[in-house]
């Protein structure tokens, strides 16, 4: 009886062993599409203190105030702070088209973060058109930014 | 020949002297009044004695007159001496009340009706560890052993019981946590503080599952973790154990890609020395301590961790006992809090919009934590006893900064949590039990999360409590028990909050190996001030809420327990039962756009039912130990106007455990720890952290291979041999495959 039940041990374990997968596992390679850009400041930068991040965003929605940031943040894509009183710099951003055929960001452009608060966050300039990416597309754009003129959230008065 | 002629003399003896001679005669009870059968008491230093009958009786006769010291001793109680001087011819009457001790048969618990029973007589679910357990499967602290139990899920350093707790973003825990008997919730968080206690130092660890206010009030809503700790032995003990493993780098390079340490094996190892003796017939204790380094599975996630303790017990007589139990715990830790993605668990995330640079998904601290626990016990009547106890909790949290380097206090958390409580126990009938008992406890936390106002830096909880509770064996078959408890708690200087919460439960014994039992029951759980306090913007914008009600918690029970044993051959342990817990507003951060913050609010009513089975097995003189626990949850979120399944709750929970001896000493063991992928998990947080609503099954297997020679036991253990990677909660990768060598040495 003994033999017979440490069989049963060992076979249940070696069942166990070989029958589950892996559980969590990193996802496959994604095809990508990638955003270069350029960024032109023009004019006056404004205290350090009201500029505390630049950033470029990607949105595939159309944002109406910085509290929809907040609360869709996983439908934007955002690339790394950008040096700040520059008169220039440059940006790359890696878009992952996981299960897509294209990927469409209806609003995008520099996001500025003037103040200290979690929402204190403004368009500075918006790309003229939506951004339509296909996997391995590389999209240069150009912007011009002025922080005289900053562009403002489509919902704000 | 000389044997026979000491019989001769034994029989003569007494026959000559009879009329000289004195008789002893009397009752051994527990401290609560129960008869204790089987227990031996003799005249120390003679061949007089004589073991208790069924009623707790014993007659000793024939004594020579003179003085004797009397001793009374039984498995799991402390043994009694009372000193007398018998005269010839004099018949005494010498009663004594024993002091439950190491609690070795399963048969007892503590934590069910807050007195030591019988497990067949406790009407409500009850699952318990033994050190024994505790010990052959390695662990080190007690959040680690809690997932060995059946119907506990851990998520993240939450305890489930039964779904009770889901994953609520450390919100204070809804289930209470006792050490000796006294509620031991952390002061900064209300949360249960896993390294407190030494695990090596737990005798048992008991859960008792469903609401328990009426016993013991706010916290145990989804019900209550009971550590007994253990009591020193007869003889002086000595116990080294020494482990040392590592976890097995992950298999997949995208991961190993973006760490590092992922490509290496992670060391981790414990030192631990006890030493326990009695320093006198009347004084004796334990001393601990406790080294840990754990480099940690994940980036940012080390933890080194120093622990003394020490627990003493004076019994100034038979009668009455002082236990002083006192430990310090310095801790230097780095919290993962949320990982950076599915493509890069093994790093912290970040999240960009905070703009604040060190915004990062991990916690570093360092924290120094303090308990003392002290409590005296008497039994001035053979059916009477009460408990005099304190407690006193101190933690000192500071964060780190980026070299490393301990912050200023101020910039960290300080908290007391003290109290105390009287109960006094009382039998004033064969088989009629009354417990009455009331405490006083406050907790007061200094806080950088919780800023000042009204210039007092420490917010502030007291609480006070009254309880009762009638326990009444009504026949010889059926027991019922009944229970009501009012707390009350100051939450501002101005309010206070009130709760009254009963019980009643009843149990059948149909059979002598099978009994029955139903069970009701109310919790509550009032927010602690962290919940209440919190204003927050480093990690996530969080504001305060004092105006939280409590949570509320109404549970119904019927189960069965059976016993079936044939000797050596087989013994098999079974319960079932049937549960329903309806919980009324449940605290839950939620993202207030009008404050543009997360804010902790009453938003949840959620309905929990299912059913829960364990079978306990063991053959063949326990060549052969099985363990099995599945429970099934029906866990709906009541909240809207459809039912939904409540988050983060597996439908189905599996533990088996299997254990079998092989030749050589050797034994050879396996846990499975299985629990299906939750139904519904939040989405608030994975508004901010990638792939934060990915779950997968649990499929955890643990493997280990003892070998054990009297006293000395190396183990080997294989955690998580599947090497299954999995998350107990969102954002959090538990640990894959490690391997573990244990070497425990006693004396």
């Amino acid at each position: 009886m003994q033999r017979a039940l440490s069989r049963l041990f060992f076979v249940t374990a070696l069942v166990l062993l070989t029958g589950c997968d892996g559980g969590l596992a990193p996802p496959p390679p994604s095809p990508l599409a990638t955003i270069e850009g350029t960024i032109y400041y023009k004019g006056p930068w404004p205290p350090p203190d009201s500029v505390q991040e630049l950033r470029f965003v990607a949105m595939r929605f159309v944002p109406q105030s910085a509290l929809d940031l907040l609360l869709r943040f996983n439908e934007l894509v955002i690339s790394d702070t950008l040096r700040r009183f520059v008169d220039s710099d440059t940006f790359r951003l890696v878009i992952d088209l996981e299960g897509v055929a294209a990927d469409t960001f209806l609003y995008s452009g520099i996001a500025w973060k003037f103040g200290p608060g979690l929402l204190d966050w403004r368009p500075l300039v918006v790309y003229d058109r939506p951004l339509v990416l296909r996997p391995g597309e590389r999209r240069p754009i150009v912007l011009e930014a002025d922080f005289q003129n900053p562009a403002r959230f489509p919902g704000s008065p | 020949m000389r044997q026979g002629c000491l019989l001769l003399l034994l029989i003569a003896l007494p026959l000559r002297a009879q009329p000289q001679r004195a008789g002893l005669e009397g009752t051994v009870r527990d401290i609560y009044g129960t008869p204790l059968t089987g227990v031996n008491v003799v005249l120390v230093g003679t061949l007089y004695g004589d073991a208790t009958d069924a009623a707790g009786r014993y007659v000793i006769s024939g004594i020579p007159a003179g003085t004797y010291t009397v001793r009374a001793s039984a498995v799991g109680y402390v043994p009694a001496e009372q000193t007398v001087t018998l005269t010839p011819g004099e018949r005494r009457r010498l009663d004594f009340a024993l002091v439950p001790t190491v609690i070795e048969a399963p048969e007892v618990v503590v934590t069910a009706a807050r007195r030591a029973q019988p497990l067949e007589q406790v009407p409500v679910s009850l699952s318990v560890l033994s050190l024994g357990d505790v010990t052959a499967r390695g662990l080190f602290t007690l959040d680690d052993a809690l997932r060995y139990i059946p119907g506990v899920q851990m998520t993240g350093n939450q305890v489930n019981i039964r779904g009770s707790s889901g994953f609520t973003y450390n919100a204070g825990s809804r289930v209470l946590l006792l050490i000796d008997g006294f509620p031991m919730l952390s002061p900064d968080a209300d949360g249960v503080p896993f390294e407190l206690l030494p695990i090596a130092q737990i005798d048992r660890i008991e859960v008792l599952k469903g609401p328990g206010s009426a016993l013991y009030g706010s916290g145990a809503l989804g019900g209550v973790i009971q550590v007994i700790t253990r009591d020193f032995p007869e003889q002086p003990a000595t116990e080294i154990r020494l482990s040392g493993g590592a976890y097995e780098p992950v298999r997949y390079a995208t991961w190993k890609a973006s760490w590092k340490g992922a490509r290496y094996w992670r060391p981790f190892g414990t030192a631990i020395f006890t030493h326990a003796r009695r320093l006198s017939d009347r004084l004796g204790g334990w001393i601990h301590l406790t080294y840990l380094r754990n480099t940690g599975h994940l980036n940012a996630n080390e933890r080194t961790l120093l622990q003394g303790y020490a627990k003493l017990r004076w019994q100034p007589a038979a009668n009455a006992h002082v236990v002083v139990l006192s430990g310090l715990t310095w801790r230097r830790s780095d919290a993962f809090l949320y990982w950076n993605g599915l493509r890069d668990p093994l790093n912290p995330g970040r999240i960009p919009t905070t703009g604040a640079k060190d915004a990062v998904g991990a916690n570093d601290t360092e924290s120094l934590q303090w308990t003392l626990l002290p409590a005296f016990t008497h039994a001035p009547g053979h059916n009477l006893a009460y408990t005099i106890g304190g407690r006193l909790y101190v933690l000192a949290l500071r964060p780190l900064d980026e070299r490393g380097r301990p912050k200023p206090l101020s910039k960290g958390t300080l908290g007391f949590r003290y109290g105390g409580q009287f109960q006094l126990d009382w039998q004033p009938l064969e088989g009629r039990y009354l417990t009455f008992g009331a405490s006083a406890d406050a907790v007061a936390t200094r806080s950088s999360f919780f800023p000042a106002s009204d210039g007092r830096p420490f917010r502030s909880q007291p609480e006070v409590a009254i309880f009762g509770q009638w326990e009444e064996a009504l026949t010889a078959r059926w027991r019922m028990s009944v229970g009501l408890r009012f707390d009350a708690y100051q939450i501002r200087a101005d309010r206070w909050i009130t709760r009254l919460s009963p019980r009643a439960n009843a149990l059948f014994q149909a059979h002598p190996s099978l009994t029955l039992h139903a069970a009701f029951g109310l919790g509550f759980r009032v927010p602690g001030v962290a919940e209440r306090y919190i204003e927050n913007q480093e990690f996530f914008p969080i504001v305060a809420n004092p105006d939280l009600r409590p949570e509320t918690s109404t549970g119904y029970e019927v189960g069965l327990r059976y016993r079936y044993r044939a000797g050596r051959l087989a013994e098999l342990n079974g319960t079932l039962a049937l549960f329903w817990t309806d919980y009324q507003d449940l605290v839950e951060p939620r993202f207030q756009a009008d404050r543009l913050a997360f804010q902790f609010v009453n938003l949840t009513r959620a309905r929990i039912r299912g059913l829960e089975t364990t079978l306990d097995v063991r053959l063949l003189d326990s060549w052969l130990e099985a363990q099995l626990g599945y429970t099934l949850l029906d866990a709906d979120d009541l909240t809207g106007p459809e039912p939904l399944p409540l988050s983060f709750r597996s439908r189905h929970l599996l533990k088996t455990s299997l254990t079998i001896a092989l030749p050589a000493h050797l034994r050879l063991g396996a846990d499975l720890r299985m629990a299906s992928r939750p139904e519904r998990i939040d989405t608030e947080f994975a508004r901010f952290v990638p792939d934060a609503d990915v779950t997968v099954p649990i499929r955890v297997l643990d493997l280990r291979l003892s070998w054990q020679r009297p006293g000395l036991t190396l183990t080997l253990l294989v955690k998580n041999a599947l090497d299954y990677y999995y998350v107990e909660r969102p954002a959090l990768l538990a640990p894959p495959r490690h391997l573990q060598l244990q070497l425990q040495w006693r004396r």
